[in-house]
């Protein structure tokens, strides 16, 4: 079923629409929650969760990309219960390197220097990703919104692995410096 | 800000940036090795004709019978986008969450017009190119002028030099034959002998397939010495760059700088290559299931110093809580590989074991005890390992093609390799961080040796000539150059379109005093874009160029 049917079911407040958002989108959902959870009972109870977030937001809410708002739900969901588990323990799994990486990027700042809103981070972090190379901004993507596996992203982009660690590595860097001169981090 | 600040801020990013990131994967498929062989078949024609044409003296019609490309490779695909069988581009795709790799590895697809969306066009420009800036997915980097391996203020050059399309097809590949031809002028009253330096930017490669410069002397061909010169330095970010990534010209021009400073010719690091080292090897690998699918090895073991583990044929490497794994696969060393872990201290590794794995990925979960593996130590000078790694590279082999480089070819290519070996394990043997062209070869020899044969690098043909006193020499350059392209899907209005970027200034020390450039064709081609002035309809082309510019370009597309 194509997503704008899915959402009018939505909209008309009937239950098949979760039916179909289910039938269409959880192996996507469950892949991006067990990317980072690693866990297949946790991963989905997130998906499941997901329809439910879907079902409450659906309307007033009318999503440009189905898809992508699924995704970014479960995604959020996933990392809410991968906090509650993981608490402040470092080590296992793809989602503690991820977590690594990211460490990098804000390196030297202070928890107490919060004086900006998310969504200007947000959009700083829009505009930095615009300006890179696609295939870069791409494999950035893969990486630190689906926490997908540099292996798995090597293969996606037909390129070697150490390339693929080598562009984040390098994104990374440059992220770091952009959002130092955007004084999101000292 | 904490970490996980970022990851939830980078949660909410652009909806068009992560649709973006889904789009069907650009790797090498079958359809693309199909296009490099069809490339050497291009070049091999196309070098014929150039050879004819050269005997002949005057141009003759080819009708070059290449190996076609899969027509899919640039149409419209069929199947899911999402080969990866990760679920996360297709939720067609039938899932399987104990399998991250169920979907085929190769694929045949392409991308065309059907698949390109809004924020496709948006973000794949392709050959969008001005005279600053070319992008292009695949930048095989400008053409550059002739440079003097010592500054020599008597010596002055006019240069003219040609593009010729009229034999270039559809199915060329962007390849397009060079004449760029140097009148030296000596305005001293004495003889001056000069060191003459061509930059060619290419790979071993595409030398090998009949790209190498050819170089005539007053219209005697001559036999030019080649050496490699630069492949990696900043780029315009200021990060370390290979050469073979720069995004554009300008960034090459970063990475290269001044062409006459690579003219030293760098020696093998003796030390490191009499160096005694312990070399784990494995063989007789096995596995239960289809070793196609299924089957992966590995070795664990403890180490602080994992920039000074090497390796050979390895399909993985993870590095968790001191502990290296290094992983291969079953099928790859059933096909030829000879998996190695090369340890430069020379001494047996820490808690060492070995465990077979359903998958490359070094989790309990994919842990199996039915793949096994022989293993066999020794030990040995590297500068032995690498001959032996130089050995087995699966380079034109690998690729279904019979060819072997020339003793010229082959001695750049050892040189090349060993450049890079010896440049990363300096690099390695510095303090801080695992720094890009480190990470690069993720210590692979295997990589090292496959970059030094397909990555770009700078060239330097070089010759020396003597320009008699109040006079001049003629010095002209013929050979192909591939255009930048996007390698899979480029936005319509680029289809069976290259860009060329002319670098007229780049990286020489010489004084011009004329730049003119030519263009060839037979109706073939249209010019898309471009800040020549060319005018095929109006039959200008021929145009001299302004000499203090930086560069000239054209979007040329193959109409037949």
């Amino acid at each position: 079923m194509e997503d704008k049917q899915i959402i009018e079911l939505y909209n008309q407040r009937k239950e098949a629409a979760i039916e179909h958002t289910a039938e269409k989108y959880t192996a996507y959902c469950f892949n991006i929650a067990n990317n980072i959870l690693h866990n297949h009972e946790d991963s989905e109870e997130c998906v499941n969760d997901t329809w439910m977030k879907a079902w409450n937001a659906i309307p007033p809410t009318v999503p440009t990309y189905l898809r992508v708002f699924l995704g970014k739900i479960t995604r959020n969901l996933s990392f809410d219960k991968y906090r509650a588990s993981h608490s402040e323990s470092r080590g296992g799994g793809q989602m503690a390197v991820v977590l690594d990486e990211l460490e990098e990027i804000v390196a030297g700042s202070s928890d107490v220097e919060a004086h900006y809103e998310q969504k200007e981070l947000v959009e700083a972090i829009n505009t930095y990703l615009k300006k890179l190379p696609e295939r870069d901004c791409n494999i950035f993507i893969r990486r630190y919104f689906y926490a997908e596996e540099t292996g798995v992203i090597a293969r996606r982009y037909g390129i070697k692995e150490s390339n693929v660690l080598m562009i984040l590595s390098r994104t990374r860097k440059k992220l770091h410096t952009f959002l130092k001169e955007e004084d999101f981090i000292s | 800000m904490r970490r996980e600040e970022l990851f939830q801020a980078i949660g909410q990013i652009d909806d068009t940036l992560i649709v973006k990131s889904g789009k069907r994967a650009k790797r090498k498929s079958k359809a693309m090795l199909r296009t490099v062989i069809a490339m050497a078949a291009s070049l091999a024609l196309l070098l014929g004709a150039a050879t004819a044409l050269n005997q002949a003296g005057l141009l003759k019609p080819l009708s070059p019978e290449v190996e076609q490309t899969d027509p899919d490779s640039h149409g419209i695909p069929g199947g899911p986008s999402d080969e990866l069988g990760t679920g996360l581009d297709d939720p067609d795709v039938p899932f399987n969450p104990e399998d991250p790799y169920d979907g085929p590895l190769i694929s045949d697809g392409g991308c065309g017009p059907d698949d390109l969306t809004d924020t496709d066009v948006e973000y794949n420009r392709g050959l969008v190119s001005n005279e600053y800036e070319s992008f292009a997915e695949f930048n095989p980097g400008p053409l550059m002028p002739v440079t003097l391996a010592q500054a020599n203020s008597f010596v002055t050059a006019q240069r003219d030099m040609t593009y010729d399309f009229s034999e270039v097809t559809k199915q060329s590949d962007g390849f397009v034959a060079i004449r760029d031809s140097y009148e030296f002028t000596n305005s001293s009253d004495e003889d001056q002998e000069v060191t003459l330096l061509y930059p060619y930017l290419g790979t071993i490669y595409e030398m090998n397939n009949g790209s190498k410069p050819e170089v005539k002397v007053n219209g005697e061909t001559v036999l030019a010495d080649i050496q490699t010169g630069a492949y990696y330095g900043k780029d315009s970010f200021g990060y370390e760059q290979l050469l073979s990534f720069a995004h554009s010209t300008d960034e090459m021009d970063c990475i290269i700088g001044d062409v006459a400073s690579h003219t030293e010719v760098k020696e093998v690091d003796e030390e490191l290559w009499n160096k005694k080292v312990l070399v784990y090897e494995f063989s007789d690998v096995k596995c239960a299931g289809d070793p196609a699918e299924y089957g992966a090895y590995a070795v664990k073991f403890k180490t602080d110093d994992y920039k000074n583990i090497y390796f050979q044929d390895i399909g993985g490497v993870t590095y968790v809580d001191g502990y290296l794994y290094v992983g291969f696969y079953v099928e790859d060393v059933q096909s030829g590989d000879t998996p190695k872990i090369i340890f430069m201290d020379g001494k047996e590794p820490e808690d060492y074991s070995e465990q077979g794995y359903s998958y490359m990925e070094f989790f309990e979960q994919y842990e199996v005890d039915d793949v096994s593996a022989s293993m066999t130590k020794r030990e040995a000078a590297f500068g032995e390992v690498f001959e032996e790694v130089i050995a087995s590279n699966r380079t034109a082999k690998q690729w279904g093609e019979e060819r072997t480089l020339s003793e010229q070819e082959q001695k750049l290519y050892e040189g090349f390799a060993a450049q890079i070996v010896s440049d990363v394990a300096l690099r390695n043997a510095k303090d801080g961080e695992y720094d890009d062209m480190a990470a690069y070869f993720s210590n692979s020899l295997s990589d090292m040796a496959y970059y030094a044969y397909t990555g770009t690098t700078l060239f330097l043909v070089k010759n020396e000539v003597t320009i008699p006193a109040g006079g001049s020499i003629r010095v002209e350059y013929e050979y192909l150059k591939q255009g930048m392209h996007e390698l899979t899907c480029p936005e319509p209005d680029f289809n069976d379109c290259y860009g060329y970027d002319n670098a007229i200034n780049m990286g020489t020390n010489m004084t011009f005093t004329k730049q003119v450039a030519n263009i060839a064709e037979q109706g073939n081609i249209e010019i898309i874009d471009q800040n020549y002035r060319f005018d095929l309809a109006a039959g200008r082309k021929s145009v001299e160029l302004e000499l203090d510019a930086e560069r000239y370009y054209m979007i040329v597309r193959m109409l037949k």
